[in-house]
């Protein structure tokens, strides 16, 4: 199932070519068939006194947008053999918006996260959350060149699906893969401790007979490192081992083990996509 | 495109059509001894089964209380924003109209003194029978019936509205399948409810005719037999075409506007002509009694002391009603958009209820009144002589009760060409992959091989053989029903984290100044390029 038809969320900000500047170099390997930008209008009508600026606008706002994003395609992609297209949607809010995503078939939808800017990741976070596409964060210091990455696995049904995905990139770009799996040894554990070193290891290696499976299943390479968690949330213990690894994408599954229906996105996906970290992060839906 | 003669789903229309098929060949070719096999089927399934139905069913009912009156009661079908499309007094009638049927008339007499007469548990034809046969009658007529509807009808419209899906039951299995659910899993669960519907809806029209035979013989004199009902069975089904092409907007909806006018006379009549202080009086009693007992009868099993009583009565109407459920689920669903869960929920059990349990102590109270008062020979005995014929005995008790009798016949008539109709509609858009505008034609088949289903069982043995029908399917669907709870639960919980986030608003402002620089930005590079 490779990744061939690329939804791009522009929102006319700078953060536009750093996102098309990253899948322009990934297009170098991945040679997308189509790449599709796209512009959501967030407001209903614009108001009188932005119009007024401009009497002599000869033609629709929406028209002005779907060229600037024909310019953007051509600069990206115009020397590229891919298809390209441009779609402004304006009508029937967010919903109506990804629901035309999801009937398009989109294997992608990338969009632009900036780092601690409050109330930019609205847009981005509804998109996340709501869409059933796989969405790529691009974070403004990615420049698309991926030598590693990472697949935090809790063996989840959302588990293989990450791991083909980030296989499939892996070999592509040529990058080294690195699944990860955080134990933690949880407080239930304390009245009954022999040891906690006993325990770790014990769950040490339930989690490689586990991850034995999925590796001959998905006829992996590598191995899987295991990490312990110690008194934080899972999602800091992976991010920080991702930052010391110098990794330059995660990919995770939507939801982890313990997570209901409640929550649209996953617990550690939710943090890895929170505006205090830096790396791309791709979310995996089933 | 829109086809002209012939639009189907291949794949659930004929694996329906084929095992239905199937079916009528084979209870034809056996003949005879498939009466037998019918009885076998049923007491096998309800006495292996019967605890299953009986515990599925209360938990429907309580799962629409949960739902209707926790946290996801103020979720609106349709989105925050739908309007409703009818007024709340349409809507009652409409929930109303949806639950009165062909059964109602059928049982209406026939099921309390029944029960008045040949009690479960005690001795017959005593004042705590008569208190016990309304309890009983309630039951299978009550908020359990309605708990089974609300929770069909609840998924179609939720998954229907909030979701999109088209209004088929493979839809209400979304957040289970995914994109799975347009594969073949969805067609199995979409063949199964229409096998359900189909076969619910013959066990109505095979009571509907043999209460017609029976009406016209205990009016004019003729014959009672089986001949004659598949007769009547074809006339019926063939007026019932005029209507299916006349169309919707036309024939049924006047059908179904004065079945339930017709209706309500009769209840009036009844009302008012027969013992008035009595039916107001007992009404009241009777409600406080079924709600005082609802525990003890909806959870009793016959476990000590198995007759075989709860197999032919509480089950068979538990299947009937989960075979029933997709064609009520359907249009109650249909007509809700806009409603909150809670007005859904509380509209839909209580209405419907209320109203079905006047119509009990109307006809089934009067009649075991009448008995007790002895103010007609024998009335109990000739009344559960034969269940067809229930009503017409009863309404000889009326002066001119020629008059009611040949009412109640046209009542059933029509009731049987509405229900055929609207049945038709449903089983066509099912199996024409959820659309409501098919060709005409496909309406016309399914509206036939209804009648032809409820012709081949009354053949192949009569009563038993229709409610072998009903439990049959009923059985399969109730397993789907079970699974449609979780499914819904897990839509409800993630729609109502949907609308925290939506209701996230974005910053509009610096949105707006984005856009005037691009634009100023486009049109200054314009004045250059001049």
């Amino acid at each position: 199932m490779k990744l061939s038809k690329i939804a791009l969320m522009m929102d006319l900000s700078d953060m536009d070519k750093i996102v098309l500047n990253y899948i322009k170099k990934i297009n170098e390997n991945y040679k997308f068939d189509q790449i599709t930008l796209i512009h959501f209008i967030e407001v209903e009508n614009f108001p009188d006194e932005v119009l007024k600026l401009y009497p002599d606008l000869d033609e629709p706002i929406e028209s002005i947008i779907g060229d600037e994003l024909k310019e953007y395609a051509q600069e990206f992609f115009g020397q590229e053999d891919v298809k390209t297209d441009v779609h402004v949607h304006k009508k029937g809010g967010i919903e109506n918006l990804l629901e035309w995503i999801d009937r398009e078939n989109y294997d992608l939808v990338a969009m632009g996260k900036k780092p601690n800017h409050y109330g930019s990741g609205t847009f981005s976070s509804k998109v996340a959350r709501l869409s059933n596409n796989n969405t790529l964060f691009v974070s403004e210091i990615a420049r698309g060149e991926i030598n590693k990455i990472m697949v935090p696995v809790d063996f989840s049904s959302y588990t293989n699906n990450a791991l083909k995905i980030a296989k499939e990139s892996a070999d592509l770009l040529g990058a080294e893969l690195i699944p990860v799996h955080a134990i933690k040894v949880g407080m239930q554990y304390f009245p009954f401790i022999k040891d906690k070193k006993e325990i770790m290891k014990e769950l040490e290696k339930s989690a490689a007979k586990k991850y034995k499976k999925i590796k001959s299943k998905l006829k992996l390479k590598e191995d899987c490192v295991i990490i312990e968690d110690i008194d934080q949330h899972i999602s800091k213990t992976i991010y920080d081992r991702a930052v010391f690894e110098s990794v330059d994408l995660i990919v995770l599954g939507n939801k982890g083990k313990a997570d209901d229906s409640e929550f649209l996105i996953g617990s550690v996906a939710e943090r890895m996509i929170a505006p205090d970290k830096n790396l791309p992060v791709l979310i995996v839906k089933n | 495109m829109k086809k002209k003669y012939f639009d189907i789903h291949k794949p659930v229309f004929w694996p329906a059509t084929i095992l239905i098929v199937l079916f009528i060949s084979i209870t034809l070719i056996v003949g005879e001894p498939m009466a037998q096999v019918f009885s076998n089927t049923q007491n096998a399934i309800s006495h292996n089964f019967g605890w299953l139905f009986i515990i599925a069913v209360n938990l429907f009912f309580i799962f629409s209380l949960v739902i209707g009156f926790g946290k996801y009661g103020g979720i609106r079908l349709g989105g925050e924003k739908a309007e409703k499309e009818f007024s709340t007094t349409a809507w009652f009638a409409m929930l109303f109209s949806a639950g009165m049927g062909i059964g109602i008339l059928f049982w209406g007499v026939a099921e309390p003194v029944f029960h008045y007469m040949n009690p479960p548990v005690g001795e017959g034809r005593t004042i705590e029978s008569a208190q016990n046969a309304m309890d009983l009658s309630f039951l299978h007529w009550g908020f359990h019936a309605w708990g089974i509807y609300a929770l069909v009808g609840l998924s179609l419209a939720f998954f229907a509205f909030n979701r999109n899906q088209p209004l088929t039951i493979k839809s209400v299995f979304l957040p289970l399948l995914g994109k799975r659910v347009n594969g073949p899993i969805g067609n199995v669960i979409d063949v199964f409810a229409v096998l359900a519907t189909l076969f619910g809806l013959a066990t109505s029209l095979g009571l509907g005719v043999k209460q017609v035979s029976g009406g016209l013989h205990h009016v004019f004199g003729t014959p009672n037999t089986v001949g004659m009902q598949v007769f009547l069975i074809i006339i019926i089904t063939m007026a019932a075409t005029v209507s299916v092409i006349t169309g919707i907007k036309r024939g049924v909806r006047f059908l179904s506007e004065w079945n339930v006018r017709i209706a309500g006379l009769l209840l009036l009549v009844v009302l008012i002509i027969g013992p008035t202080l009595f039916i107001l009086k007992s009404f009241v009693q009777n409600t406080g009694g079924y709600i005082n007992s609802i525990l003890q009868v909806a959870s009793w099993t016959e476990a000590f002391k198995d007759v075989g009583w709860q197999g032919s009565w509480t089950v068979f109407y538990w299947a009937w009603w989960i075979s029933w459920s997709p064609f009520v689920g359907m249009f109650i669903a249909r007509v809700s958009k806009g409603r909150t869960i809670r007005e859904f929920i509380f509209g839909v059990l209580l209405v419907p209820s209320l109203i079905t349990f006047l119509w009990l102590t109307a006809f089934g109270g009067s009649a075991i009144w009448m008995d007790l008062k002895g103010t007609a020979d024998n009335l109990g005995e000739r009344i559960i002589a034969d269940e067809s014929t229930a009503l017409f005995v009863f309404f000889e008790q009326f002066p001119f009760g020629s008059v009611a009798s040949i009412l109640g016949v046209m009542l059933v008539i029509s009731f049987f060409i509405t229900s055929s109709d609207s049945g038709s509609l449903v089983i066509d858009s099912i199996t024409a992959g959820g659309k409501l505008d098919a060709p005409v034609g496909q309406r016309v088949f399914w509206a036939n091989t209804e009648g032809a289903v409820a012709a081949v069982l009354l053949l192949g043995g009569g009563l038993t053989a229709l409610q072998t029908a009903a439990v049959t399917t009923g059985l399969p669907f109730l397993i789907i029903l079970v699974i449609m709870i979780y499914s819904l639960l897990k839509g409800l919980k993630s729609e109502l984290a949907r609308e925290k986030y939506l209701s996230q608003t974005e910053d509009q402002k610096s949105y707006e100044k984005k856009i005037a620089g691009m634009i100023a930005k486009r049109v200054s590079k314009k004045e250059d390029k001049k």
